[in-house]
C-alpha cells in the first residue's frame, strides 16, 4: 500500500511540476495578478476607506462578505465541536472526586461530589492526573496574562494601520485564556469563561458581523456597505468605512476568541470540560 | 543546459511547493495512524498557502500599509494584498477544519481505543 | 425590497441559526419553531427571486456596494434562481418532515443539531448563488463542515465514516482551491464572468499549460466532492451509518450542488466551447461517468438495506450527471441541468420515505414484509420514487433520461447510452424487488399465524408515520409528477435561457 501510494504520489508531484513552465518569475511585477484588480485595492483603499493597511480593507470592506462566511466557519467549527464530543449527561461523567487538603498534602478520594463547597480554604479539588504545581510558573503565567490581552487589543485596534485585526486578535485572547488552562487547571478557564456565555459570545460575534451588514441594507444601501452609514449617521463616507470595518473586526475577534476556548475545554477534557490538560 | 537551469531558477519554488504537497498527500494516503492523515491534510493545505502568497511577491515591494513617504502612485512599490486576504481565509477554514477532526478522533478513540485505522476497523467487525 | 432579494434568501438562515444558538440558552422551546420559520422565509425569498428572474432576466447583485471584479457579486440567472428555490424547498421539507427524528437521534443536543442544519441549508444555497470562484470556496467548506458534523452521529461506525468524509472532502476542496490559485496567476482576477473574458483573450483553455492544469485540477477536485468513481468511496459508508435526518439533508443537497458547480463553471467560467475543446478530458469524463453508472447499479443490486441501496443508486446518478455534462453537445447539457433537479427530488423523495420504514421497520429487507398494507402513504411515495428512478413517464426521471440519450447517441457515445439504459433496467429490478417484497410477502410477525394456515393481512396503515411526517413527503412525491409535466417549461425556459445559443 506504501508503495502504491509512493508511486502515485510521485506520478502526481511530476505531473504538476510539468504544468509550472508559464507560471510568472517570483517577484514579477508585471504578472497578471500584480496589473489586474490589486492596483485598485492599493490605489483606492486610503481614500475611500481611511485604512492605510490594504490587507485589513480587502478583508473587511471589498471582500467582506468572504470574511463574513469566514467567520461563520469559525462559529460552526466551536458549533461542530460541541454537537460532536459534547457528553451532556444528568450526573457528572467522573466517578471519583480527588480533593487535596493543602496543609498536610494528603488527598481524599470521595464517590459523592460537592460534599466540599468548591472555594473552600483548605481544600483543593484536583484532576486524577495531578502533579504538584510548580508556583513560579503558575504565577509567571498569570502576570503574562493581561499584558497578552491588551496588546491583542491593540491588535484588534491597530489592524488599520499595523499588521493585524479580528482573527489576529482574537486568537491572541483565546492564547491568554489557554496560557491559563494550561498553567493552573481547565476548571479555572470554565470558571472564567463559562461554556454559556463562549457559545453566546460566538453567536454575537457573527451577529455582530451580520448585524452590521444588515444595518447598511435598511439604510438603503446594499449588504454589508458601509457608505450608506455615512448619510444616516453624518459622517463622510471614507469615515463610515473605516468604522464600519472596525466594527465588524471586533465582531470577528469575539466570534475567533469564544470559539478557540470552546475548541480548547472540548478537546481537551474529551467533552466532559471537567478535567483537562 | 544553461537555459535549463535558468529556468529550473525561475520557478524552483513552484516545485518546493508541489514537493511539500506530495508529502502532505502521502502522508495522508499512506499513514493508518488518524492523527498523522490529518497532519498531512494540514501539511498539504499551507503547500497551497505558500503557493498563493508567492504570487503576491514583488521584487523591492514594501509590506502593504501605506508608506506615507511615497504615497499610493506607484503599485509596484507594495506587495499583493489579495492572496495574502484570501490565505487569511484558507488559514481560518484550515484550522475549523482540524478543530472538527481533533473533535471526531476524539470520539472515535474513547469508543474503540485506538486511533490506528486497521485496529479500530478490526474491532468493528468483531463486534 | 425586491432588489435586495438576492441576499435574502440567505441572510435568514444565518440569523436563524444565531438565534437558535442563542434560544438554546434562553429559551429552548421555541428553536424549532425559529428554525423552520428562518427556512421558510428563505423559501419564500428563493420563490420570489425565482420568479422576478423569470420574467425580467439576470439579475446580479453587488455585495458590498462594489463592483465586480473588485468586489463579490451574487448572480441570479434563470439556472441559479431556480436551483435556490430548489434547495430551500428540500431543506425545508427535510426539517418538517423530521422533527420526532431529530428528537430521538441526538438527545439534548437537538438546537446545536437546528444551527448546523441551518448553516448547511446556507452553504449550499451560497454555492448556488455566488459569482465569484473563491467566495465559492469558503461556502464550499460552510456546507462540508456542517455535512461532517451532523453526519457524525448515528450507528457506531457513523464517526470513523464522517472522518474519512472530511479527509477526502477537505482534499477535493484544496484541489479546487489550487486550481483557482492557477487561474488567479495567470489572470489576477477571481470573478467568475471577468475570468471567462480573460481566458478568452488569453486564447482559451489550451493555450498555456497554465491554464489547461487549472481547468483539470478543478475538475478533479469536483469530481472528488461529488463522489464521481473512482473518488466514490466515501459516499456509501459516510450516508448510510448517519442518523435519517441528517443523511436525508445531505444526500439530495450535496452531489447535486457540486453537479450545479459544475454546469456553472462549464457556462460561465469557461464556455462551453472552451471547456469542451480537449477532447481528451471529454472521452476522460464520460468514461468515468460509465463506470460510476455501471458500478453503482451492481453494486446496488446486492445490498440488503434500503438506505444503502439508495446510497449506490445515488454513485450512478452523479455519473448521468457528469456524463452528460461532457458528451459535448446541447442536449448533453439540458439533461444533466433538468437531471439536476429531477434528482434533487427524486433523492429527497426517496431518503425521506427510506427514513420513514426505517424508523417503523429497521430498513433491511427482511423485515419490509407487507410494507404497503402497513404504511400505504409512505409506500406511495416510495413508488414514485422508484418509478422516477426508472424512468417511467410522466415522472421526471422519464424526462432526464430522454435529453440524456438523446445526446449521447448524437455524440456517439454508444458506451454511455448503453450504461443509461442498463442502469434503467437494473433500477427496474431493483425496486420491483422492494415492490415485490412489500405488496407479497407476508409482514413479519404474521407468516403461519392463524388456525387457517392462511395469514391473517395486518391492519391497513398499522405503521404508518404520523401526518406531520407524510405532508412534506407527499409534497416530495407530486413534486415529481409536477417536474415531470412542468419539463418542457423548465428545458425551454431554464436551460435554454442559460446555454449559449449556436451550440450543437
Amino acid at each position: 500500500m506504501k508503495r502504491l501510494a509512493l508511486f502515485v504520489v510521485i506520478l502526481a508531484g511530476l505531473l504538476l511540476a510539468a504544468t509550472a513552465d508559464d507560471f510568472p518569475r517570483l517577484g514579477d511585477a508585471g504578472s497578471a495578478p500584480s496589473r489586474h484588480v490589486s492596483p485598485a485595492y492599493i490605489q483606492g483603499s486610503l481614500d475611500q476607506t481611511h485604512t492605510p493597511n490594504f490587507v485589513t480593507s480587502v478583508l473587511a470592506d471589498y471582500r467582506g462578505f468572504d470574511t463574513m462566511f469566514e467567520t461563520t466557519v469559525v462559529f460552526l467549527a466551536g458549533m461542530s465541536c460541541f454537537f460532536i464530543l459534547r457528553a451532556l449527561r444528568r450526573k457528572s461523567l467522573s466517578e471519583v472526586y480527588y480533593y487535596r487538603h493543602k496543609p498536610t498534602g494528603t488527598v481524599l478520594a470521595m464517590l459523592a461530589p460537592r460534599r466540599i463547597p468548591p472555594r473552600s480554604s483548605c481544600f483543593e479539588r484536583i484532576d486524577a492526573d495531578w502533579t504538584p504545581q510548580d508556583l513560579v510558573v503558575e504565577t509567571m503565567c498569570l502576570f503574562m496574562v493581561p499584558f497578552v490581552q491588551i496588546f491583542a487589543l491593540y491588535v484588534l485596534a491597530h489592524g488599520h494601520y499595523s499588521p493585524g485585526g479580528g482573527f489576529q486578535g482574537g486568537v491572541l485572547l483565546a492564547a491568554s485564556f489557554i496560557l491559563v488552562g494550561l498553567s493552573r487547571d481547565l476548571r479555572t478557564v470554565e470558571w472564567l469563561l463559562a461554556e454559556k456565555k463562549a457559545i453566546l459570545t460566538a453567536a454575537a460575534g457573527v451577529c455582530i458581523y451580520a448585524g452590521t451588514g444588515l444595518l447598511a441594507l435598511f439604510l438603503g444601501g446594499n449588504f454589508l456597505d458601509y457608505g450608506a452609514f455615512g448619510p444616516a449617521f453624518g459622517a463622510a463616507i471614507p469615515a463610515a468605512r473605516s468604522m464600519g470595518i472596525l466594527c465588524v473586526e471586533i465582531g470577528v475577534a469575539m466570534t475567533v476568541m469564544a470559539t478557540l476556548v470552546t475548541i480548547y475545554k472540548l478537546v481537551s477534557s474529551r467533552g466532559t470540560v471537567e478535567e483537562g490538560l | 543546459m544553461g537555459g535549463l537551469l535558468a529556468g529550473f531558477a525561475d520557478a524552483f519554488h513552484y516545485y518546493a511547493y508541489f514537493a511539500i504537497m506530495m508529502i502532505g498527500l502521502f502522508a495522508m494516503i499512506a499513514k493508518t495512524n488518524l492523527l498523522k492523515k490529518c497532519i498531512g491534510l494540514g501539511i498539504f493545505q499551507t503547500a497551497i498557502m505558500l503557493f498563493y502568497v508567492s504570487m503576491g511577491a514583488k521584487t523591492g515591494a514594501d509590506i502593504p500599509i501605506v508608506n506615507p513617504a511615497t504615497g499610493t502612485a506607484d503599485p509596484a512599490a507594495y506587495a499583493n494584498p489579495l492572496p495574502q486576504v484570501l490565505m487569511l481565509t484558507a488559514i481560518v477554514v484550515s484550522v475549523a477544519t482540524l478543530g472538527v477532526a481533533l473533535a471526531l478522533i476524539q470520539n472515535i478513540h474513547r469508543d474503540s481505543g485506538s486511533i490506528e485505522e486497521d485496529e479500530i476497523l478490526r474491532r468493528l467487525r468483531d463486534e | 425590497m425586491t432588489a435586495q432579494l438576492p441576499i435574502l434568501t440567505v441572510a435568514p438562515l444565518l440569523f436563524g441559526a444565531f438565534a437558535v444558538t442563542a434560544g438554546r440558552f434562553l429559551y429552548r422551546r421555541a428553536n424549532y419553531a425559529v428554525a423552520a420559520l428562518a427556512l421558510a422565509l428563505s423559501f419564500a425569498a428563493s420563490v420570489l427571486l425565482a420568479v422576478q428572474v423569470l420574467a425580467h432576466g439576470t439579475t446580479t447583485y453587488f455585495v458590498g456596494g462594489w463592483p465586480p471584479p473588485i468586489g463579490i457579486s451574487y448572480v441570479a440567472d434563470p439556472l441559479s434562481a431556480l436551483m435556490l428555490a430548489f434547495v430551500s424547498g428540500a431543506a425545508l421539507c427535510v426539517f418538517l418532515a423530521s422533527k420526532a427524528e431529530i428528537e430521538t437521534s441526538y438527545p439534548l443536543k437537538n438546537s446545536a443539531f437546528f444551527a448546523l442544519f441551518l448553516l448547511a441549508a446556507a452553504g449550499h444555497m451560497g454555492i448556488v448563488a455566488t459569482g465569484d470562484a473563491f467566495n465559492l470556496y469558503v461556502l464550499i467548506e460552510v456546507a462540508a463542515l456542517s455535512g461532517y458534523a451532523i453526519l457524525a452521529q448515528g450507528k457506531d461506525r457513523a464517526m470513523l465514516s464522517s472522518l474519512n468524509y472530511l479527509f477526502v472532502g477537505s482534499f477535493g476542496a484544496s484541489l479546487y482551491l489550487l486550481g483557482i490559485g492557477y487561474l488567479y496567476l495567470m489572470t489576477g482576477s477571481l470573478n467568475m464572468a471577468d475570468l471567462s473574458a480573460i481566458i478568452g483573450r488569453l486564447g482559451g483553455v489550451g493555450s498555456s499549460t497554465a491554464l489547461a492544469a487549472a481547468f483539470g485540477i478543478i475538475l478533479a477536485g469536483l469530481w472528488v466532492k461529488m463522489a464521481l468513481f473512482p473518488f466514490h468511496s466515501w459516499l456509501p459508508a459516510a450516508y448510510s451509518f448517519s442518523a435519517a435526518p441528517a443523511a436525508a439533508l445531505v444526500a439530495p443537497l450535496t452531489t447535486k450542488v457540486m453537479a450545479y458547480v459544475l454546469v456553472r463553471l462549464i457556462i460561465s467560467l469557461f464556455t462551453p466551447n472552451e471547456a469542451w475543446s480537449v477532447p481528451a478530458v471529454n472521452t476522460l469524463a464520460v468514461g468515468l461517468a460509465t463506470a460510476a453508472i455501471l458500478y453503482g447499479s451492481f453494486c446496488a443490486l446486492g445490498e440488503r438495506s434500503l438506505r444503502r441501496m439508495l446510497c449506490f443508486i445515488l454513485l450512478s446518478e452523479v455519473g448521468y450527471m457528469v456524463g452528460g455534462a461532457f458528451l459535448g453537445n446541447r442536449a448533453g447539457l439540458t439533461g444533466t441541468i433538468y437531471h439536476i433537479f429531477a434528482d434533487l427530488l427524486m433523492t429527497l423523495c426517496l431518503f425521506l420515505a427510506a427514513s420513514n420504514v426505517e424508523r417503523a421497520t429497521g430498513g433491511r429487507f427482511s423485515d419490509m414484509g407487507g410494507l404497503f398494507r402497513r404504511m400505504p402513504a409512505t409506500s406511495a411515495a416510495l413508488v414514485a420514487g422508484g418509478l422516477s428512478m426508472i424512468g417511467v413517464p410522466p415522472f421526471c426521471g422519464f424526462f432526464s433520461k430522454w435529453y440524456l440519450l438523446s445526446g449521447a447517441i448524437s455524440a456517439g457515445s454508444y458506451l454511455f447510452a448503453g450504461a443509461l439504459v442498463l442502469s434503467s433496467l437494473v433500477n427496474a429490478v431493483l425496486f420491483f424487488r422492494i415492490f415485490e417484497i412489500g405488496f407479497f410477502r407476508p409482514a413479519p410477525g404474521q407468516d403461519g399465524g392463524g388456525q387457517a394456515g392462511h395469514a391473517a393481512p395486518p391492519p391497513l396503515g398499522r405503521d404508518e408515520m404520523p401526518l406531520a411526517r407524510l405532508i412534506p413527503l407527499g409534497v416530495a412525491a407530486s413534486s415529481l409528477v409536477a417536474a415531470g409535466l412542468l419539463a418542457g417549461e423548465i428545458v425551454t425556459r431554464v436551460a435554454g435561457a442559460v446555454i449559449p445559443p449556436g451550440l450543437g
